[in-house]
């Protein structure tokens, strides 16, 4: 399809996401409002990043700039080595197409579509074939353990498993990063374990994730944890290296192990 | 990808049955009308060419003008005459046949009790039927034996036949005409309604028997001229015209005692009109169709404004403008398509019914054209919705509740 642009003249810094001093502004004048004020961050490739934050924090505002789904007012973002704001819009969907994968906190999976159709969606717009489509689709769900559910619809579907069908419709265009917007948000505290661990694998095979979470429970889960408050990153602490499996992930395992 | 987009079309109209049914039966009704309208506009064309080609396809007519001699120009009374015939037959190259009529003023027949006004009881000579084109169904024509001898033999029309004996069984039967018994010796075939009343509703007897047994005439009231095939438009009226001015020693046009009546003019000029019909027709058709389009995008924005939220989903998974534009677009088509396709079969249904003896004519450009329309309404009443799923953008649609 549409030729990729030139990762290798950035460096190739093994960072996924460089943001730098970027504003989002909202309205004009008196009503002016900053929703981001100046944040710069980097995330490289394999960490395990929470960015937390109360509502109004800008959280959403990052989420939205980093999924390449608003564009900030100033500063630059560039996602695997490219400069976002510089895309027409059709490289900007080729961009969420194949560098990120969603997760949202209401699922977003397609109404009356089996599993199957809705983790092939972004396949269809790489345009992958379709025998090569299914078959991708049908590992990705069989990867969140639902292989007996790909023809199912949403509504046959407890929330928990339809979280685990958009992980899967995340996973399947292998993206530089999973994107997840307070993808437990909706779930019950079972079900919101299955995808923490979900997530957890993912990164331990070496998945960049970055996860917007209100939730401290969760937010432990992670390598890296960000603090927004009113626009501005205020903590930025680290629980495990980048290259190390996710803290909590280690603690099970050990305690399998003992 | 477009089978991937015709595929989640079919799924979003049949998610929403009712609604897909009744902006489908918008565009259905349009196109089953163009079709219908259409093919009533050429079957009308073709039944009024029938119509005037019964006067015979070459056929000239030549009569006297009567009561057209105001402002006593005229030294006598306008009369055709054998000589007139002669000499038009003599120096017409475009005429190699005559045949000439005489009237009865007041048609009247009967068999036993039953009696009947018959449209025309005409006397006629061995010509008439090559010239006008007409044959028997049953029996023989007049003969130039049976006007050389006068004879009492008559050629009817079906609908005489049925009045008078009904049945078409005649032939060998007697039917009273003026007083006198005439033979039935030949029943025309039936040629049906035409454009001046029952083609059928007539009665022939030889012309000598008609002029010295009826009406003791000796000039014609109508003569009946077959033109040459292949002459340019109007050339055999001229030289008839040349002809029978020298006759009648006609200098000025408009002094005229007589007229000339080219069915092949007519023709034309009927077609012109006809055409101009079916234009009419078609005009009001695509009304209705333009109507079923506005339904169509009524629809497709209610769609896309219920579909918000999936819009904001495909594009965040990397769905592009062009693509969400052709997906709702082929979703319009697809709409029409379907409506069209209902439509051109019922409208192709419909335009096979028969109504007496018109019936509409469907002809593939009609279908072509109707089906055509159809699919580019899809577009066009598409382009606007479609455009406006396109442009939104992700994280509006996405928030979309």
């Amino acid at each position: 399809m549409i030729a990729f642009p030139d990762r290798s003249s950035s460096a190739s810094s093994d960072n996924v996401i460089e943001v730098h001093d970027v504003w989002k502004t909202y309205g004009t004048g008196e009503a002016t409002v900053h929703a981001l004020k100046g944040v710069s961050l980097t995330v490289e490739r394999g960490d395990f990043v929470t960015i937390m934050g109360s509502s109004g924090s800008g959280k959403s505002t990052l989420m939205n700039i980093l999924g390449c789904l608003d564009v900030p007012t100033s500063g630059t973002y560039r996602l695997d080595g490219v400069d976002v704001a510089s895309l027409p819009e059709a490289r900007l969907a080729d961009l969420r197409n194949r560098s990120i994968g969603f997760i949202f906190q209401s699922f977003n999976l397609l109404k009356k579509t089996s599993a199957l159709r809705n983790v092939e969606v972004p396949l269809v717009y790489a345009g992958v074939s379709r025998s090569e489509r299914r078959r991708r689709s049908l590992e990705a769900l069989a990867s969140v353990g639902l292989a007996n559910r790909a023809e199912n619809g949403p509504s046959q579907l407890s929330g928990g498993q339809q979280q685990r069908v958009a992980v899967a419709r995340a996973l399947v265009t292998d993206p530089a990063m999973v994107l997840a917007d307070e993808p437990t948000g909706n779930l019950d505290s079972a079900s919101t374990e299955d995808v923490v661990q979900l997530l957890e694998e993912l990164n331990m095979k070496g998945r960049t994730i970055v996860w917007i979470t209100h939730e401290e429970l969760v937010a432990a889960h992670s390598k890296r944890r960000l603090v927004l408050v009113d626009g501005q990153i205020v903590v930025d602490e680290r629980a495990a290296g980048v290259g190390d499996p996710p803290p909590r992930y280690r603690l099970r395992n050990q305690q399998v192990a003992s | 990808m477009i089978t991937e987009n015709l595929r989640i079309s079919f799924g979003a109209l049949a998610a929403n049955k009712l609604r897909t049914v009744l902006s489908v039966l918008g565009i259905m009704i349009g196109v089953m009308s163009v079709v219908l309208l259409l093919a009533m506009g050429s079957g009308a064309q073709t039944f009024v060419k029938k119509q005037i080609d019964a006067f015979g396809t070459n056929t000239v007519f030549l009569f006297p003008k009567t009561g057209a001699a105001g402002g006593g120009t005229l030294s006598r009374i306008p009369q055709i005459t054998a000589v007139d015939v002669a000499t038009v037959l003599e120096s017409s190259t475009a005429i190699d046949l005559a045949a000439p009529e005489v009237y009865m003023p007041l048609p009247f027949v009967s068999a036993g009790s039953r009696t009947l006004t018959p449209r025309y009881v005409v006397g006629v000579d061995q010509n008439w039927a090559a010239v006008s084109n007409r044959r028997t169904q049953a029996g023989v024509l007049l003969s130039s034996t049976d006007v050389a001898r006068r004879a009492k033999v008559a050629v009817i029309g079906e609908t005489v036949a049925k009045r008078i004996y009904g049945s078409r069984d005649v032939v060998g039967k007697q039917v009273r005409i003026a007083g006198q018994d005439f033979e039935i010796v030949g029943l025309y075939q039936r040629l049906g309604a035409g454009i001046d009343g029952d083609n059928d509703s007539v009665v022939h007897i030889p012309i000598t028997t008609m002029q010295t047994a009826i009406t003791g005439s000796t000039s014609y009231d109508s003569v009946n001229l077959r033109a040459r095939p292949g002459l340019p438009s109007g050339e055999a009226e001229r030289q008839i015209r040349q002809a029978i001015d020298r006759t009648h020693k006609i200098t000025d046009p408009d002094k005229r005692d007589y007229d000339v009546f080219d069915a092949a003019r007519v023709r034309e000029t009927s077609n012109s009109i006809t055409n101009a019909l079916t234009a009419l027709l078609g005009l009001i058709a695509g009304i209705s169709l333009l109507v079923g389009g506005i339904g169509v995008m009524n629809i497709m924005l209610v769609t896309v404004t219920e579909r918000t939220r999936e819009i904001g989903i495909r594009k965040a998974l990397g769905a592009k403008r062009g693509t969400l534009l052709v997906q709702f677009l082929i979703e319009s088509i697809v709409l029409t398509g379907i409506g069209g396709g209902i439509g051109l079969a019922i409208g192709s249904g419909l335009s096979r019914i028969k109504v007496g003896d018109f019936s509409p004519q469907l002809q593939p450009w009609m279908l072509l054209l109707a089906g055509g329309v159809s699919v580019a309404i899809g577009v066009v009443f598409g382009v606007y919705p479609a455009n406006r799923a396109a442009k939104l953008r992700p994280i509006d649609a996405l928030r979309f509740e």
